[in-house]
């Protein structure tokens, strides 16, 4: 366990002072980054070339002149001189952008809280639907039922060889029920953007609720690892211990919502059980090589959420100030981003290494 | 009168025949596409390569037939590039992973331990780094030669695109490499080859890469293919608002990302939502909208195409 910390927080640490060194070398000069002052503003609107050494005689002379207070002018001039000089790598339109995009340290907190937020609950939802998706897709595998298509084209050729309401009836459920999991099928493969420029015109698709649902739905995250999940399943069930508990008499019926089967409410349960049936152990077996897994997913779904954020251009969320501090050249609200990012993934990684150090511990295998 | 009815009959006689063999006929099609599909269950894999290829194709006769020339030649262009830089990331994403397990095995054979405590420190710290930001990094790092003038033709950007794109995504395939090394170490025949004096370099790459985890392989390197598609698109896409106020997508090479990102698809797109609430709209998507809604296609049946296949070869083999 102390290994399993101590590598986690040294890595942790490392990109934490790289970041933070990125940080504060990237930051802008206070007197960059604080507004410029009103005098100095005015001046600057005179559009005084700070080099000629005549215009800043005049300046003087006249401030001079006109005041009595030369010492106080001056110090203004070597203030204009200075904002000008730190203003020469950038035209005035790009200095401009990029100070107004700059977000304060604790606005970017406020987002990242609601970035954290957002990725838990996809990655709860995630974790629910991959064991749930991916026991159904294993349960339709056992129940060796014929393909889709075949079972079309044999209703078909009984349609047209002995014409039936019933017959007939069958086709069109079967012909929906393919065109369903077409459309699914693609919907679970589409990438987030395109699912949510499509019906941009009809839903609210900046709401937390509609990224959350595109987080868990979209970029192929669910089906990705629930087929993971199915053939962990899978693998597990060739194991010999399942045949011997079969030849024992475990229950092995793998049909859904019938005397001896699996019950629709187990299968959809949060915490799924199958008591008295051959599933339980291939289950529990089958999830544990999932937590494995868990950190791949963590930033499978991170990088989701990314690309929902920036490609929707979602205002107020961190994703998108990444893209735009990445954009205005703001390289140390970049790197404060991307380390608050890394944290999260380190942090999953953390989390998930103690639970298999737990669960191997539990089975004594450790 | 008589002769008319008996025409009548006879036709009537002829029609009930050809229909009761036009029926059989079709009966007898419909049996053999049963037999055929049990039979492309069982090697699924091919049948979805060419479903790709067939649908990939047969979209490019929809868009000869009904897309303007300079909208389909941007769309073929932008489909060769992206084709291109996955390719790309296929060669160098095999060629680091693989480089990569040997330096490992190198390592832990010669007992490095320092050496080998780096290198397991810089493949976490990578792996812990989501890959769009990765990515998304690289193509700062890429817009940023591209303003100073040091990287102008577009092969060299691909190229560069595709060392980001693999560098992000290869330790995939080092771990479905060391896993299958170890597995093979652990076996009798190892040591029975290392009696017989086989070098260890033969054994790893020879014995267990090359004649017992092809199959792995050949899976993995489809699901890089596919990731490549997916990170590639999705960055292009995003950086359509572009990541430096000189240098935007425009100046890159034309993806399938960045071609979604253009203002034509995403008009193209938004009609697929109006479609919905206006199913009399439907059939336009396939007229007027063709540009975004070929490229989506592109995109979302590519993905889901190779799912299957690496799919079939893992129930096939499996893996």
């Amino acid at each position: 366990m102390k290994r399993i910390l101590r590598r986690h927080l040294s890595s942790a640490l490392v990109v934490s002072v790289i970041l933070g060194i990125v940080f504060i070398a990237a930051r802008p000069e206070a007197e960059q980054s604080a507004p410029i002052p009103e005098s100095v503003r005015l001046l600057q609107e005179l559009d005084l070339n700070t080099q000629d050494a005549f215009q800043k005689q005049l300046y003087l002379d006249m401030a001079s002149a006109l005041t009595g207070d030369s010492a106080k002018y001056k110090q203004l001039w070597q203030r204009l001189v200075l904002t000008e000089t730190q203003q020469a790598g950038l035209t005035k339109s790009q200095l401009r952008q990029k100070m107004a995009n700059r977000r304060s340290v604790p606005v970017l907190f406020l987002m990242y809280v609601k970035f954290i937020l957002i990725y838990l609950v996809v990655m709860a939802l995630t974790y629910y639907g991959v064991q749930t998706l991916g026991a159904y897709l294993f349960l339709r595998y056992k129940q060796q039922n014929p393909p889709d298509v075949y079972r079309f084209l044999f209703a078909l050729r009984r349609l047209i060889s002995e014409p039936e309401w019933q017959t007939a009836k069958r086709l069109g459920a079967i012909g929906i029920k393919m065109l369903c999991k077409a459309m699914l099928y693609l919907l679970l493969f589409t990438p987030a953007y395109v699912i949510a420029y499509s019906i941009k015109t009809d839903f609210d698709t900046e709401s937390v609720p509609f990224m959350i649902l595109l987080g868990v739905i979209s970029n192929g995250v669910l089906i990705t690892y629930s087929n993971k999940f199915y053939h962990f399943l899978l693998n597990e069930s060739r194991k010999g211990y399942v045949r011997t508990a079969i030849v024992k008499n475990l229950n092995n019926d793998y049909s859904i919502c019938k005397k001896r089967g699996i019950r629709w409410r187990s299968l959809l349960a949060l915490r799924k059980k199958f008591p008295g049936h051959v599933l339980e152990h291939i289950f529990m077996n089958a999830r544990f090589q999932y937590f494995a897994t868990l950190k791949e997913q963590a930033a499978f779904i991170i990088t989701g959420l990314l690309i929902i954020e920036m490609a929707l251009n979602i205002h107020g969320h961190l994703s998108y100030e990444l893209l735009q501090q990445l954009l205005y050249q703001n390289y140390d609200l970049a790197a404060l981003i991307i380390l608050g990012i890394f944290l999260i993934v380190k942090a999953t990684e953390l989390v998930t290494d103690l639970a298999i150090f737990k669960e191997q511990k539990r089975l004594g295998s450790s | 009168m008589k002769f008319a009815e008996q025409i009548i009959e006879a036709l009537k006689r002829h029609i009930v025949t050809l229909y009761g063999k036009i029926r059989n006929g079709t009966v007898r099609q419909i049996r053999r596409l049963e037999f055929l599909t049990i039979r492309w269950s069982r090697n699924s894999a091919r049948v979805w390569l060419i479903a790709w290829v067939s649908g990939l194709f047969l979209l490019l006769l929809w868009d000869f037939l009904f897309l303007n020339a300079p909208e389909r030649r941007l769309l073929e262009l932008a489909f060769v590039h992206s084709m291109f830089i996955a390719s790309l990331v296929v060669a160098l994403t095999f060629l680091l992973a693989w480089a990569t397990t040997l330096l490992f095995q190198t390592l832990d054979d010669r007992g490095q331990a320092t050496a080998l405590n780096v290198l397991i420190f810089l493949t976490n710290f990578i792996r812990s780094v989501p890959q769009i930001i990765g990515v998304l990094l690289g193509y700062v790092w890429i817009t940023f030669l591209m303003e100073r003038g040091s990287l102008e033709t577009p092969l060299a950007i691909m190229l560069l695109m595709s060392v980001f794109l693999s560098l992000f995504i290869f330790l995939e395939v080092v771990d479905m490499l060391r896993e299958r090394i170890a597995y093979f170490r652990q076996l009798d025949f190892y040591n029975a080859m290392r009696v017989c004096g086989i070098s260890e370099w033969r054994i790893i790459n020879y014995d267990i890469l090359w004649k017992n985890s092809r199959t792995h392989i050949l899976n993995k390197m489809i699901a890089v293919f596919s990731s490549a598609i997916f990170l590639q698109c999705s960055v292009d896409f995003i950086i359509s608002v572009g990541l430096s106020t000189r240098v935007s997508s425009v100046n890159l090479p034309v993806t399938l990302g960045s071609l979604l990102a253009n203002i034509d698809s995403k008009q193209d797109i938004l009609a697929i939502g109006y479609s919905l609430t206006h199913p009399g709209y439907l059939p336009n998507l396939l007229f007027l909208h063709l540009q975004g809604i070929s490229v989506a296609f592109v995109i979302v049946f590519t993905l889901f195409s190779l799912f299957k296949i690496t799919n079939a070869l893992a129930e096939r083999f499996r893996l």
